[in-house]
């Protein structure tokens, strides 16, 4: 089919709603005369028979009414149906004239033949992911690509909801993405998260892990994105020329390396950095072209924590959960609800020095560390004599978590920071 | 933005009103010959005053007819009842067509048309004696709780045994 484009580039692009595609194009034909009110009759008109259509194959005969909400939604998984296909057409004024000179109900069937399309090639991409999954104990990168997910392919119904998209899809992918819902959204989800998965695949699943545990020790239950990070170090060490066997970098290496730097240099820098790096991993070129893509957000992140002084946070020392004698990281495997409140029990009862050694005897986690320190069972003589006989590792973990009484809300809280510090403070300045 | 509003000149109701009274008012009268087996009849203003109370309800309990509306239905279900006689039929009925409306909403359109009706017919000629008030009152909200209890526990599929009504 062909269209009439003598009047390219009539539609102002700037207006048009991603969204609501199909409404912001009807919204922008009028205003600029190509669709008459005769049209807008029409589609009008055409707009009551599909819903009518769509209420049926609702209620499937068992019903003849519909409540005003579904007939809503029904309506509008029509319209985000058409304005999915007129999406895909080649200019926004082509897209005006197919609206003009098609029926909805052939636009909506044609939609729903792109949308299936989407569809299959979302579930295809969602089984390849699922197969080679990088291994990583942050829960919400297997629960959102495996579990959410396949809840979405379950429940979705392009046909009646297309519109709906189910899942919160709670792993945050790099870059967001552009649509917000249905399947266009999770198809463009999935592409990221195969790519960015990819990429991570690159690299040690340990040394990813000894990456984010050292920038946070408690990210295996955080909602952090993996990937930026990884990607962030992987640049770093290919600017100092290093390998990819590690993924750490000198903080004040990286640091005087940004210094000084605008935003565009340090974009320069980074690309010509994401370039040689793509290459030597040997990454297919849609990867490369998506590293290309973060590096304005990488380049963000990276002035945002130099303003912030938290460069440490993206460039952390390695931190050994093995070192830690007296409180053992088993990242998450706290005590029963049982055990601790035995625990908390005999905190209430015991004196000073009764606690401390209870403490170091019982606690094994440091989750359950975090949770005697938020519980304020310990006051500051206690919490300094606590810190004095933890290993340094914990200290920078428990830095990591009260980094500031200003963020704190709790005073329990604001008292564990604040005795931090004056540990801190204290102890004697660190020789390297 | 609201793509209804848009597509709709801003009257989104526009979009949402299919059936048009005359359509209700012939389906009634397609009805008279079952009715009149019973001794019952509708007048020309008796079609109009259910049809038009058919379309209020639907206005007041926000739901959209996708037929002829419920009340054709209502009169060929409820026109053997013995409560129902030439001098209420049309008061009834317009109770009923409102009290329908309301019971969908309220059990989450979890029964089908036919399944409602019969449940309606049932508690109406049985512990209501007759009174749409009653139904109103006593039955739906109870049938609702039951419907919503059953649902809750997983194990909901209707059968009029399972509301002993």
């Amino acid at each position: 089919m062909t269209f009439n484009l003598t009047n390219t580039l009539a539609v102002n692009k700037e207006v048009l709603d991603s969204d609501n595609y199909f409404a912001s194009l009807v919204i922008e034909g009028k205003r600029i005369g190509i669709l008459s009110g005769k049209d807008t009759e029409r589609l009008q008109r055409e707009s009551t028979e599909l819903l009518k259509k769509q209420a049926e194959s609702l209620v499937s005969g068992k019903s003849t009414s519909v409540r005003s909400e579904t007939a809503q939604k029904l309506l509008s998984s029509v319209f985000y149906t058409v304005g999915a296909y007129l999406k895909t057409f080649p200019t926004p004024d082509s897209a005006l004239y197919a609206i003009k000179k098609e029926s909805l109900g052939s636009l909506f069937a044609l939609g729903q033949k792109y949308l299936s399309g989407l569809l299959q090639k979302a579930k295809t991409k969602q089984l390849n992911l699922k197969k080679y999954l990088f291994v990583t104990q942050n829960k919400y990168y297997r629960t959102t690509a495996i579990d959410g997910l396949n809840a979405f392919f379950a429940l979705y119904n392009p046909f009646l909801f297309a519109d709906e998209t189910i899942i919160t899809a709670d792993y945050p992918v790099f870059l967001p993405c552009k649509s917000s819902a249905g399947i266009e959204f999770i198809a463009e989800y999935i592409d990221r998260l195969c790519l960015e998965n990819r990429f991570c695949l690159f690299f040690e699943a340990n040394e990813i892990h000894s990456l984010l545990f050292s920038s946070d020790p408690l990210y295996t239950n955080s909602v952090i994105n993996i990937f930026g990070r990884v990607l962030i170090s992987a640049l770093f060490r290919t600017i100092a020329d290093r390998a990819y066997d590690s993924l750490f970098c000198d903080c004040a290496e990286a640091a005087g390396l940004c210094m000084g730097k605008t935003a565009p240099e340090l974009g320069e820098m980074l690309l010509s950095a994401a370039k040689k790096l793509t290459h030597t991993l040997g990454c297919s070129e849609r990867l490369t072209d998506y590293v290309r893509e973060c590096i304005p957000t990488v380049v963000g992140t990276i002035i945002n924590a130099q303003k912030l002084g938290t460069l440490n946070g993206l460039f952390p020392y390695r931190a050994s959960e093995a070192s830690a004698t007296a409180v053992e990281i088993t990242d998450g495997q706290s005590m029963n609800d049982a055990d601790f409140t035995a625990l908390t029990e005999k905190l209430t009862s015991a004196d000073s020095d009764e606690k401390i050694s209870l403490l170091l005897s019982v606690i094994s986690s440091f989750s359950d560390l975090l949770d005697i320190l938020h519980g304020g069972y310990l006051n500051e003589q206690e919490l300094l004599t606590l810190f004095g006989a933890l290993p340094e590792d914990i200290i920078t973990l428990l830095v990591r978590a009260f980094p500031d009484a200003d963020f704190e809300n709790d005073d329990r809280d604001i008292l564990v920071c604040s005795s931090l510090r004056k540990y801190i403070s204290a102890m004697p300045p660190k020789t390297t | 933005m609201d793509s209804l509003t848009v597509i709709f000149d801003g009257n989104r109701n526009n979009a949402l009103t299919f059936t048009p009274s005359e359509k209700v008012e012939q389906a009634l009268v397609n009805c008279s010959a079952e009715l009149e087996k019973h001794g019952l009849s509708l007048s020309k203003s008796d079609i109009a005053e259910i049809t038009s109370a058919n379309i209020s309800a639907l206005e007041k309990t926000g739901r959209l007819e996708l037929g002829e509306g419920i009340a054709p239905k209502l009169a060929r279900v409820f026109c053997s009842s013995p409560f129902i006689n030439d001098k209420n039929i049309t008061e009834t009925l317009c109770e009923l067509t409102y009290l329908f409306y309301e019971f969908k909403n309220e059990s989450d359109d979890m029964l089908s048309d036919n399944e409602m009706l019969d449940l309606m017919k049932c508690a109406f000629d049985g512990v209501c004696g007759g009174s749409a008030h009653a139904l109103a009152s006593d039955v739906i909200p109870e049938l609702t709780r039951r419907m919503r209890e059953k649902k809750a526990d997983g194990d909901f599929a209707f059968s009029e045994a399972n509301y002993d009504v």
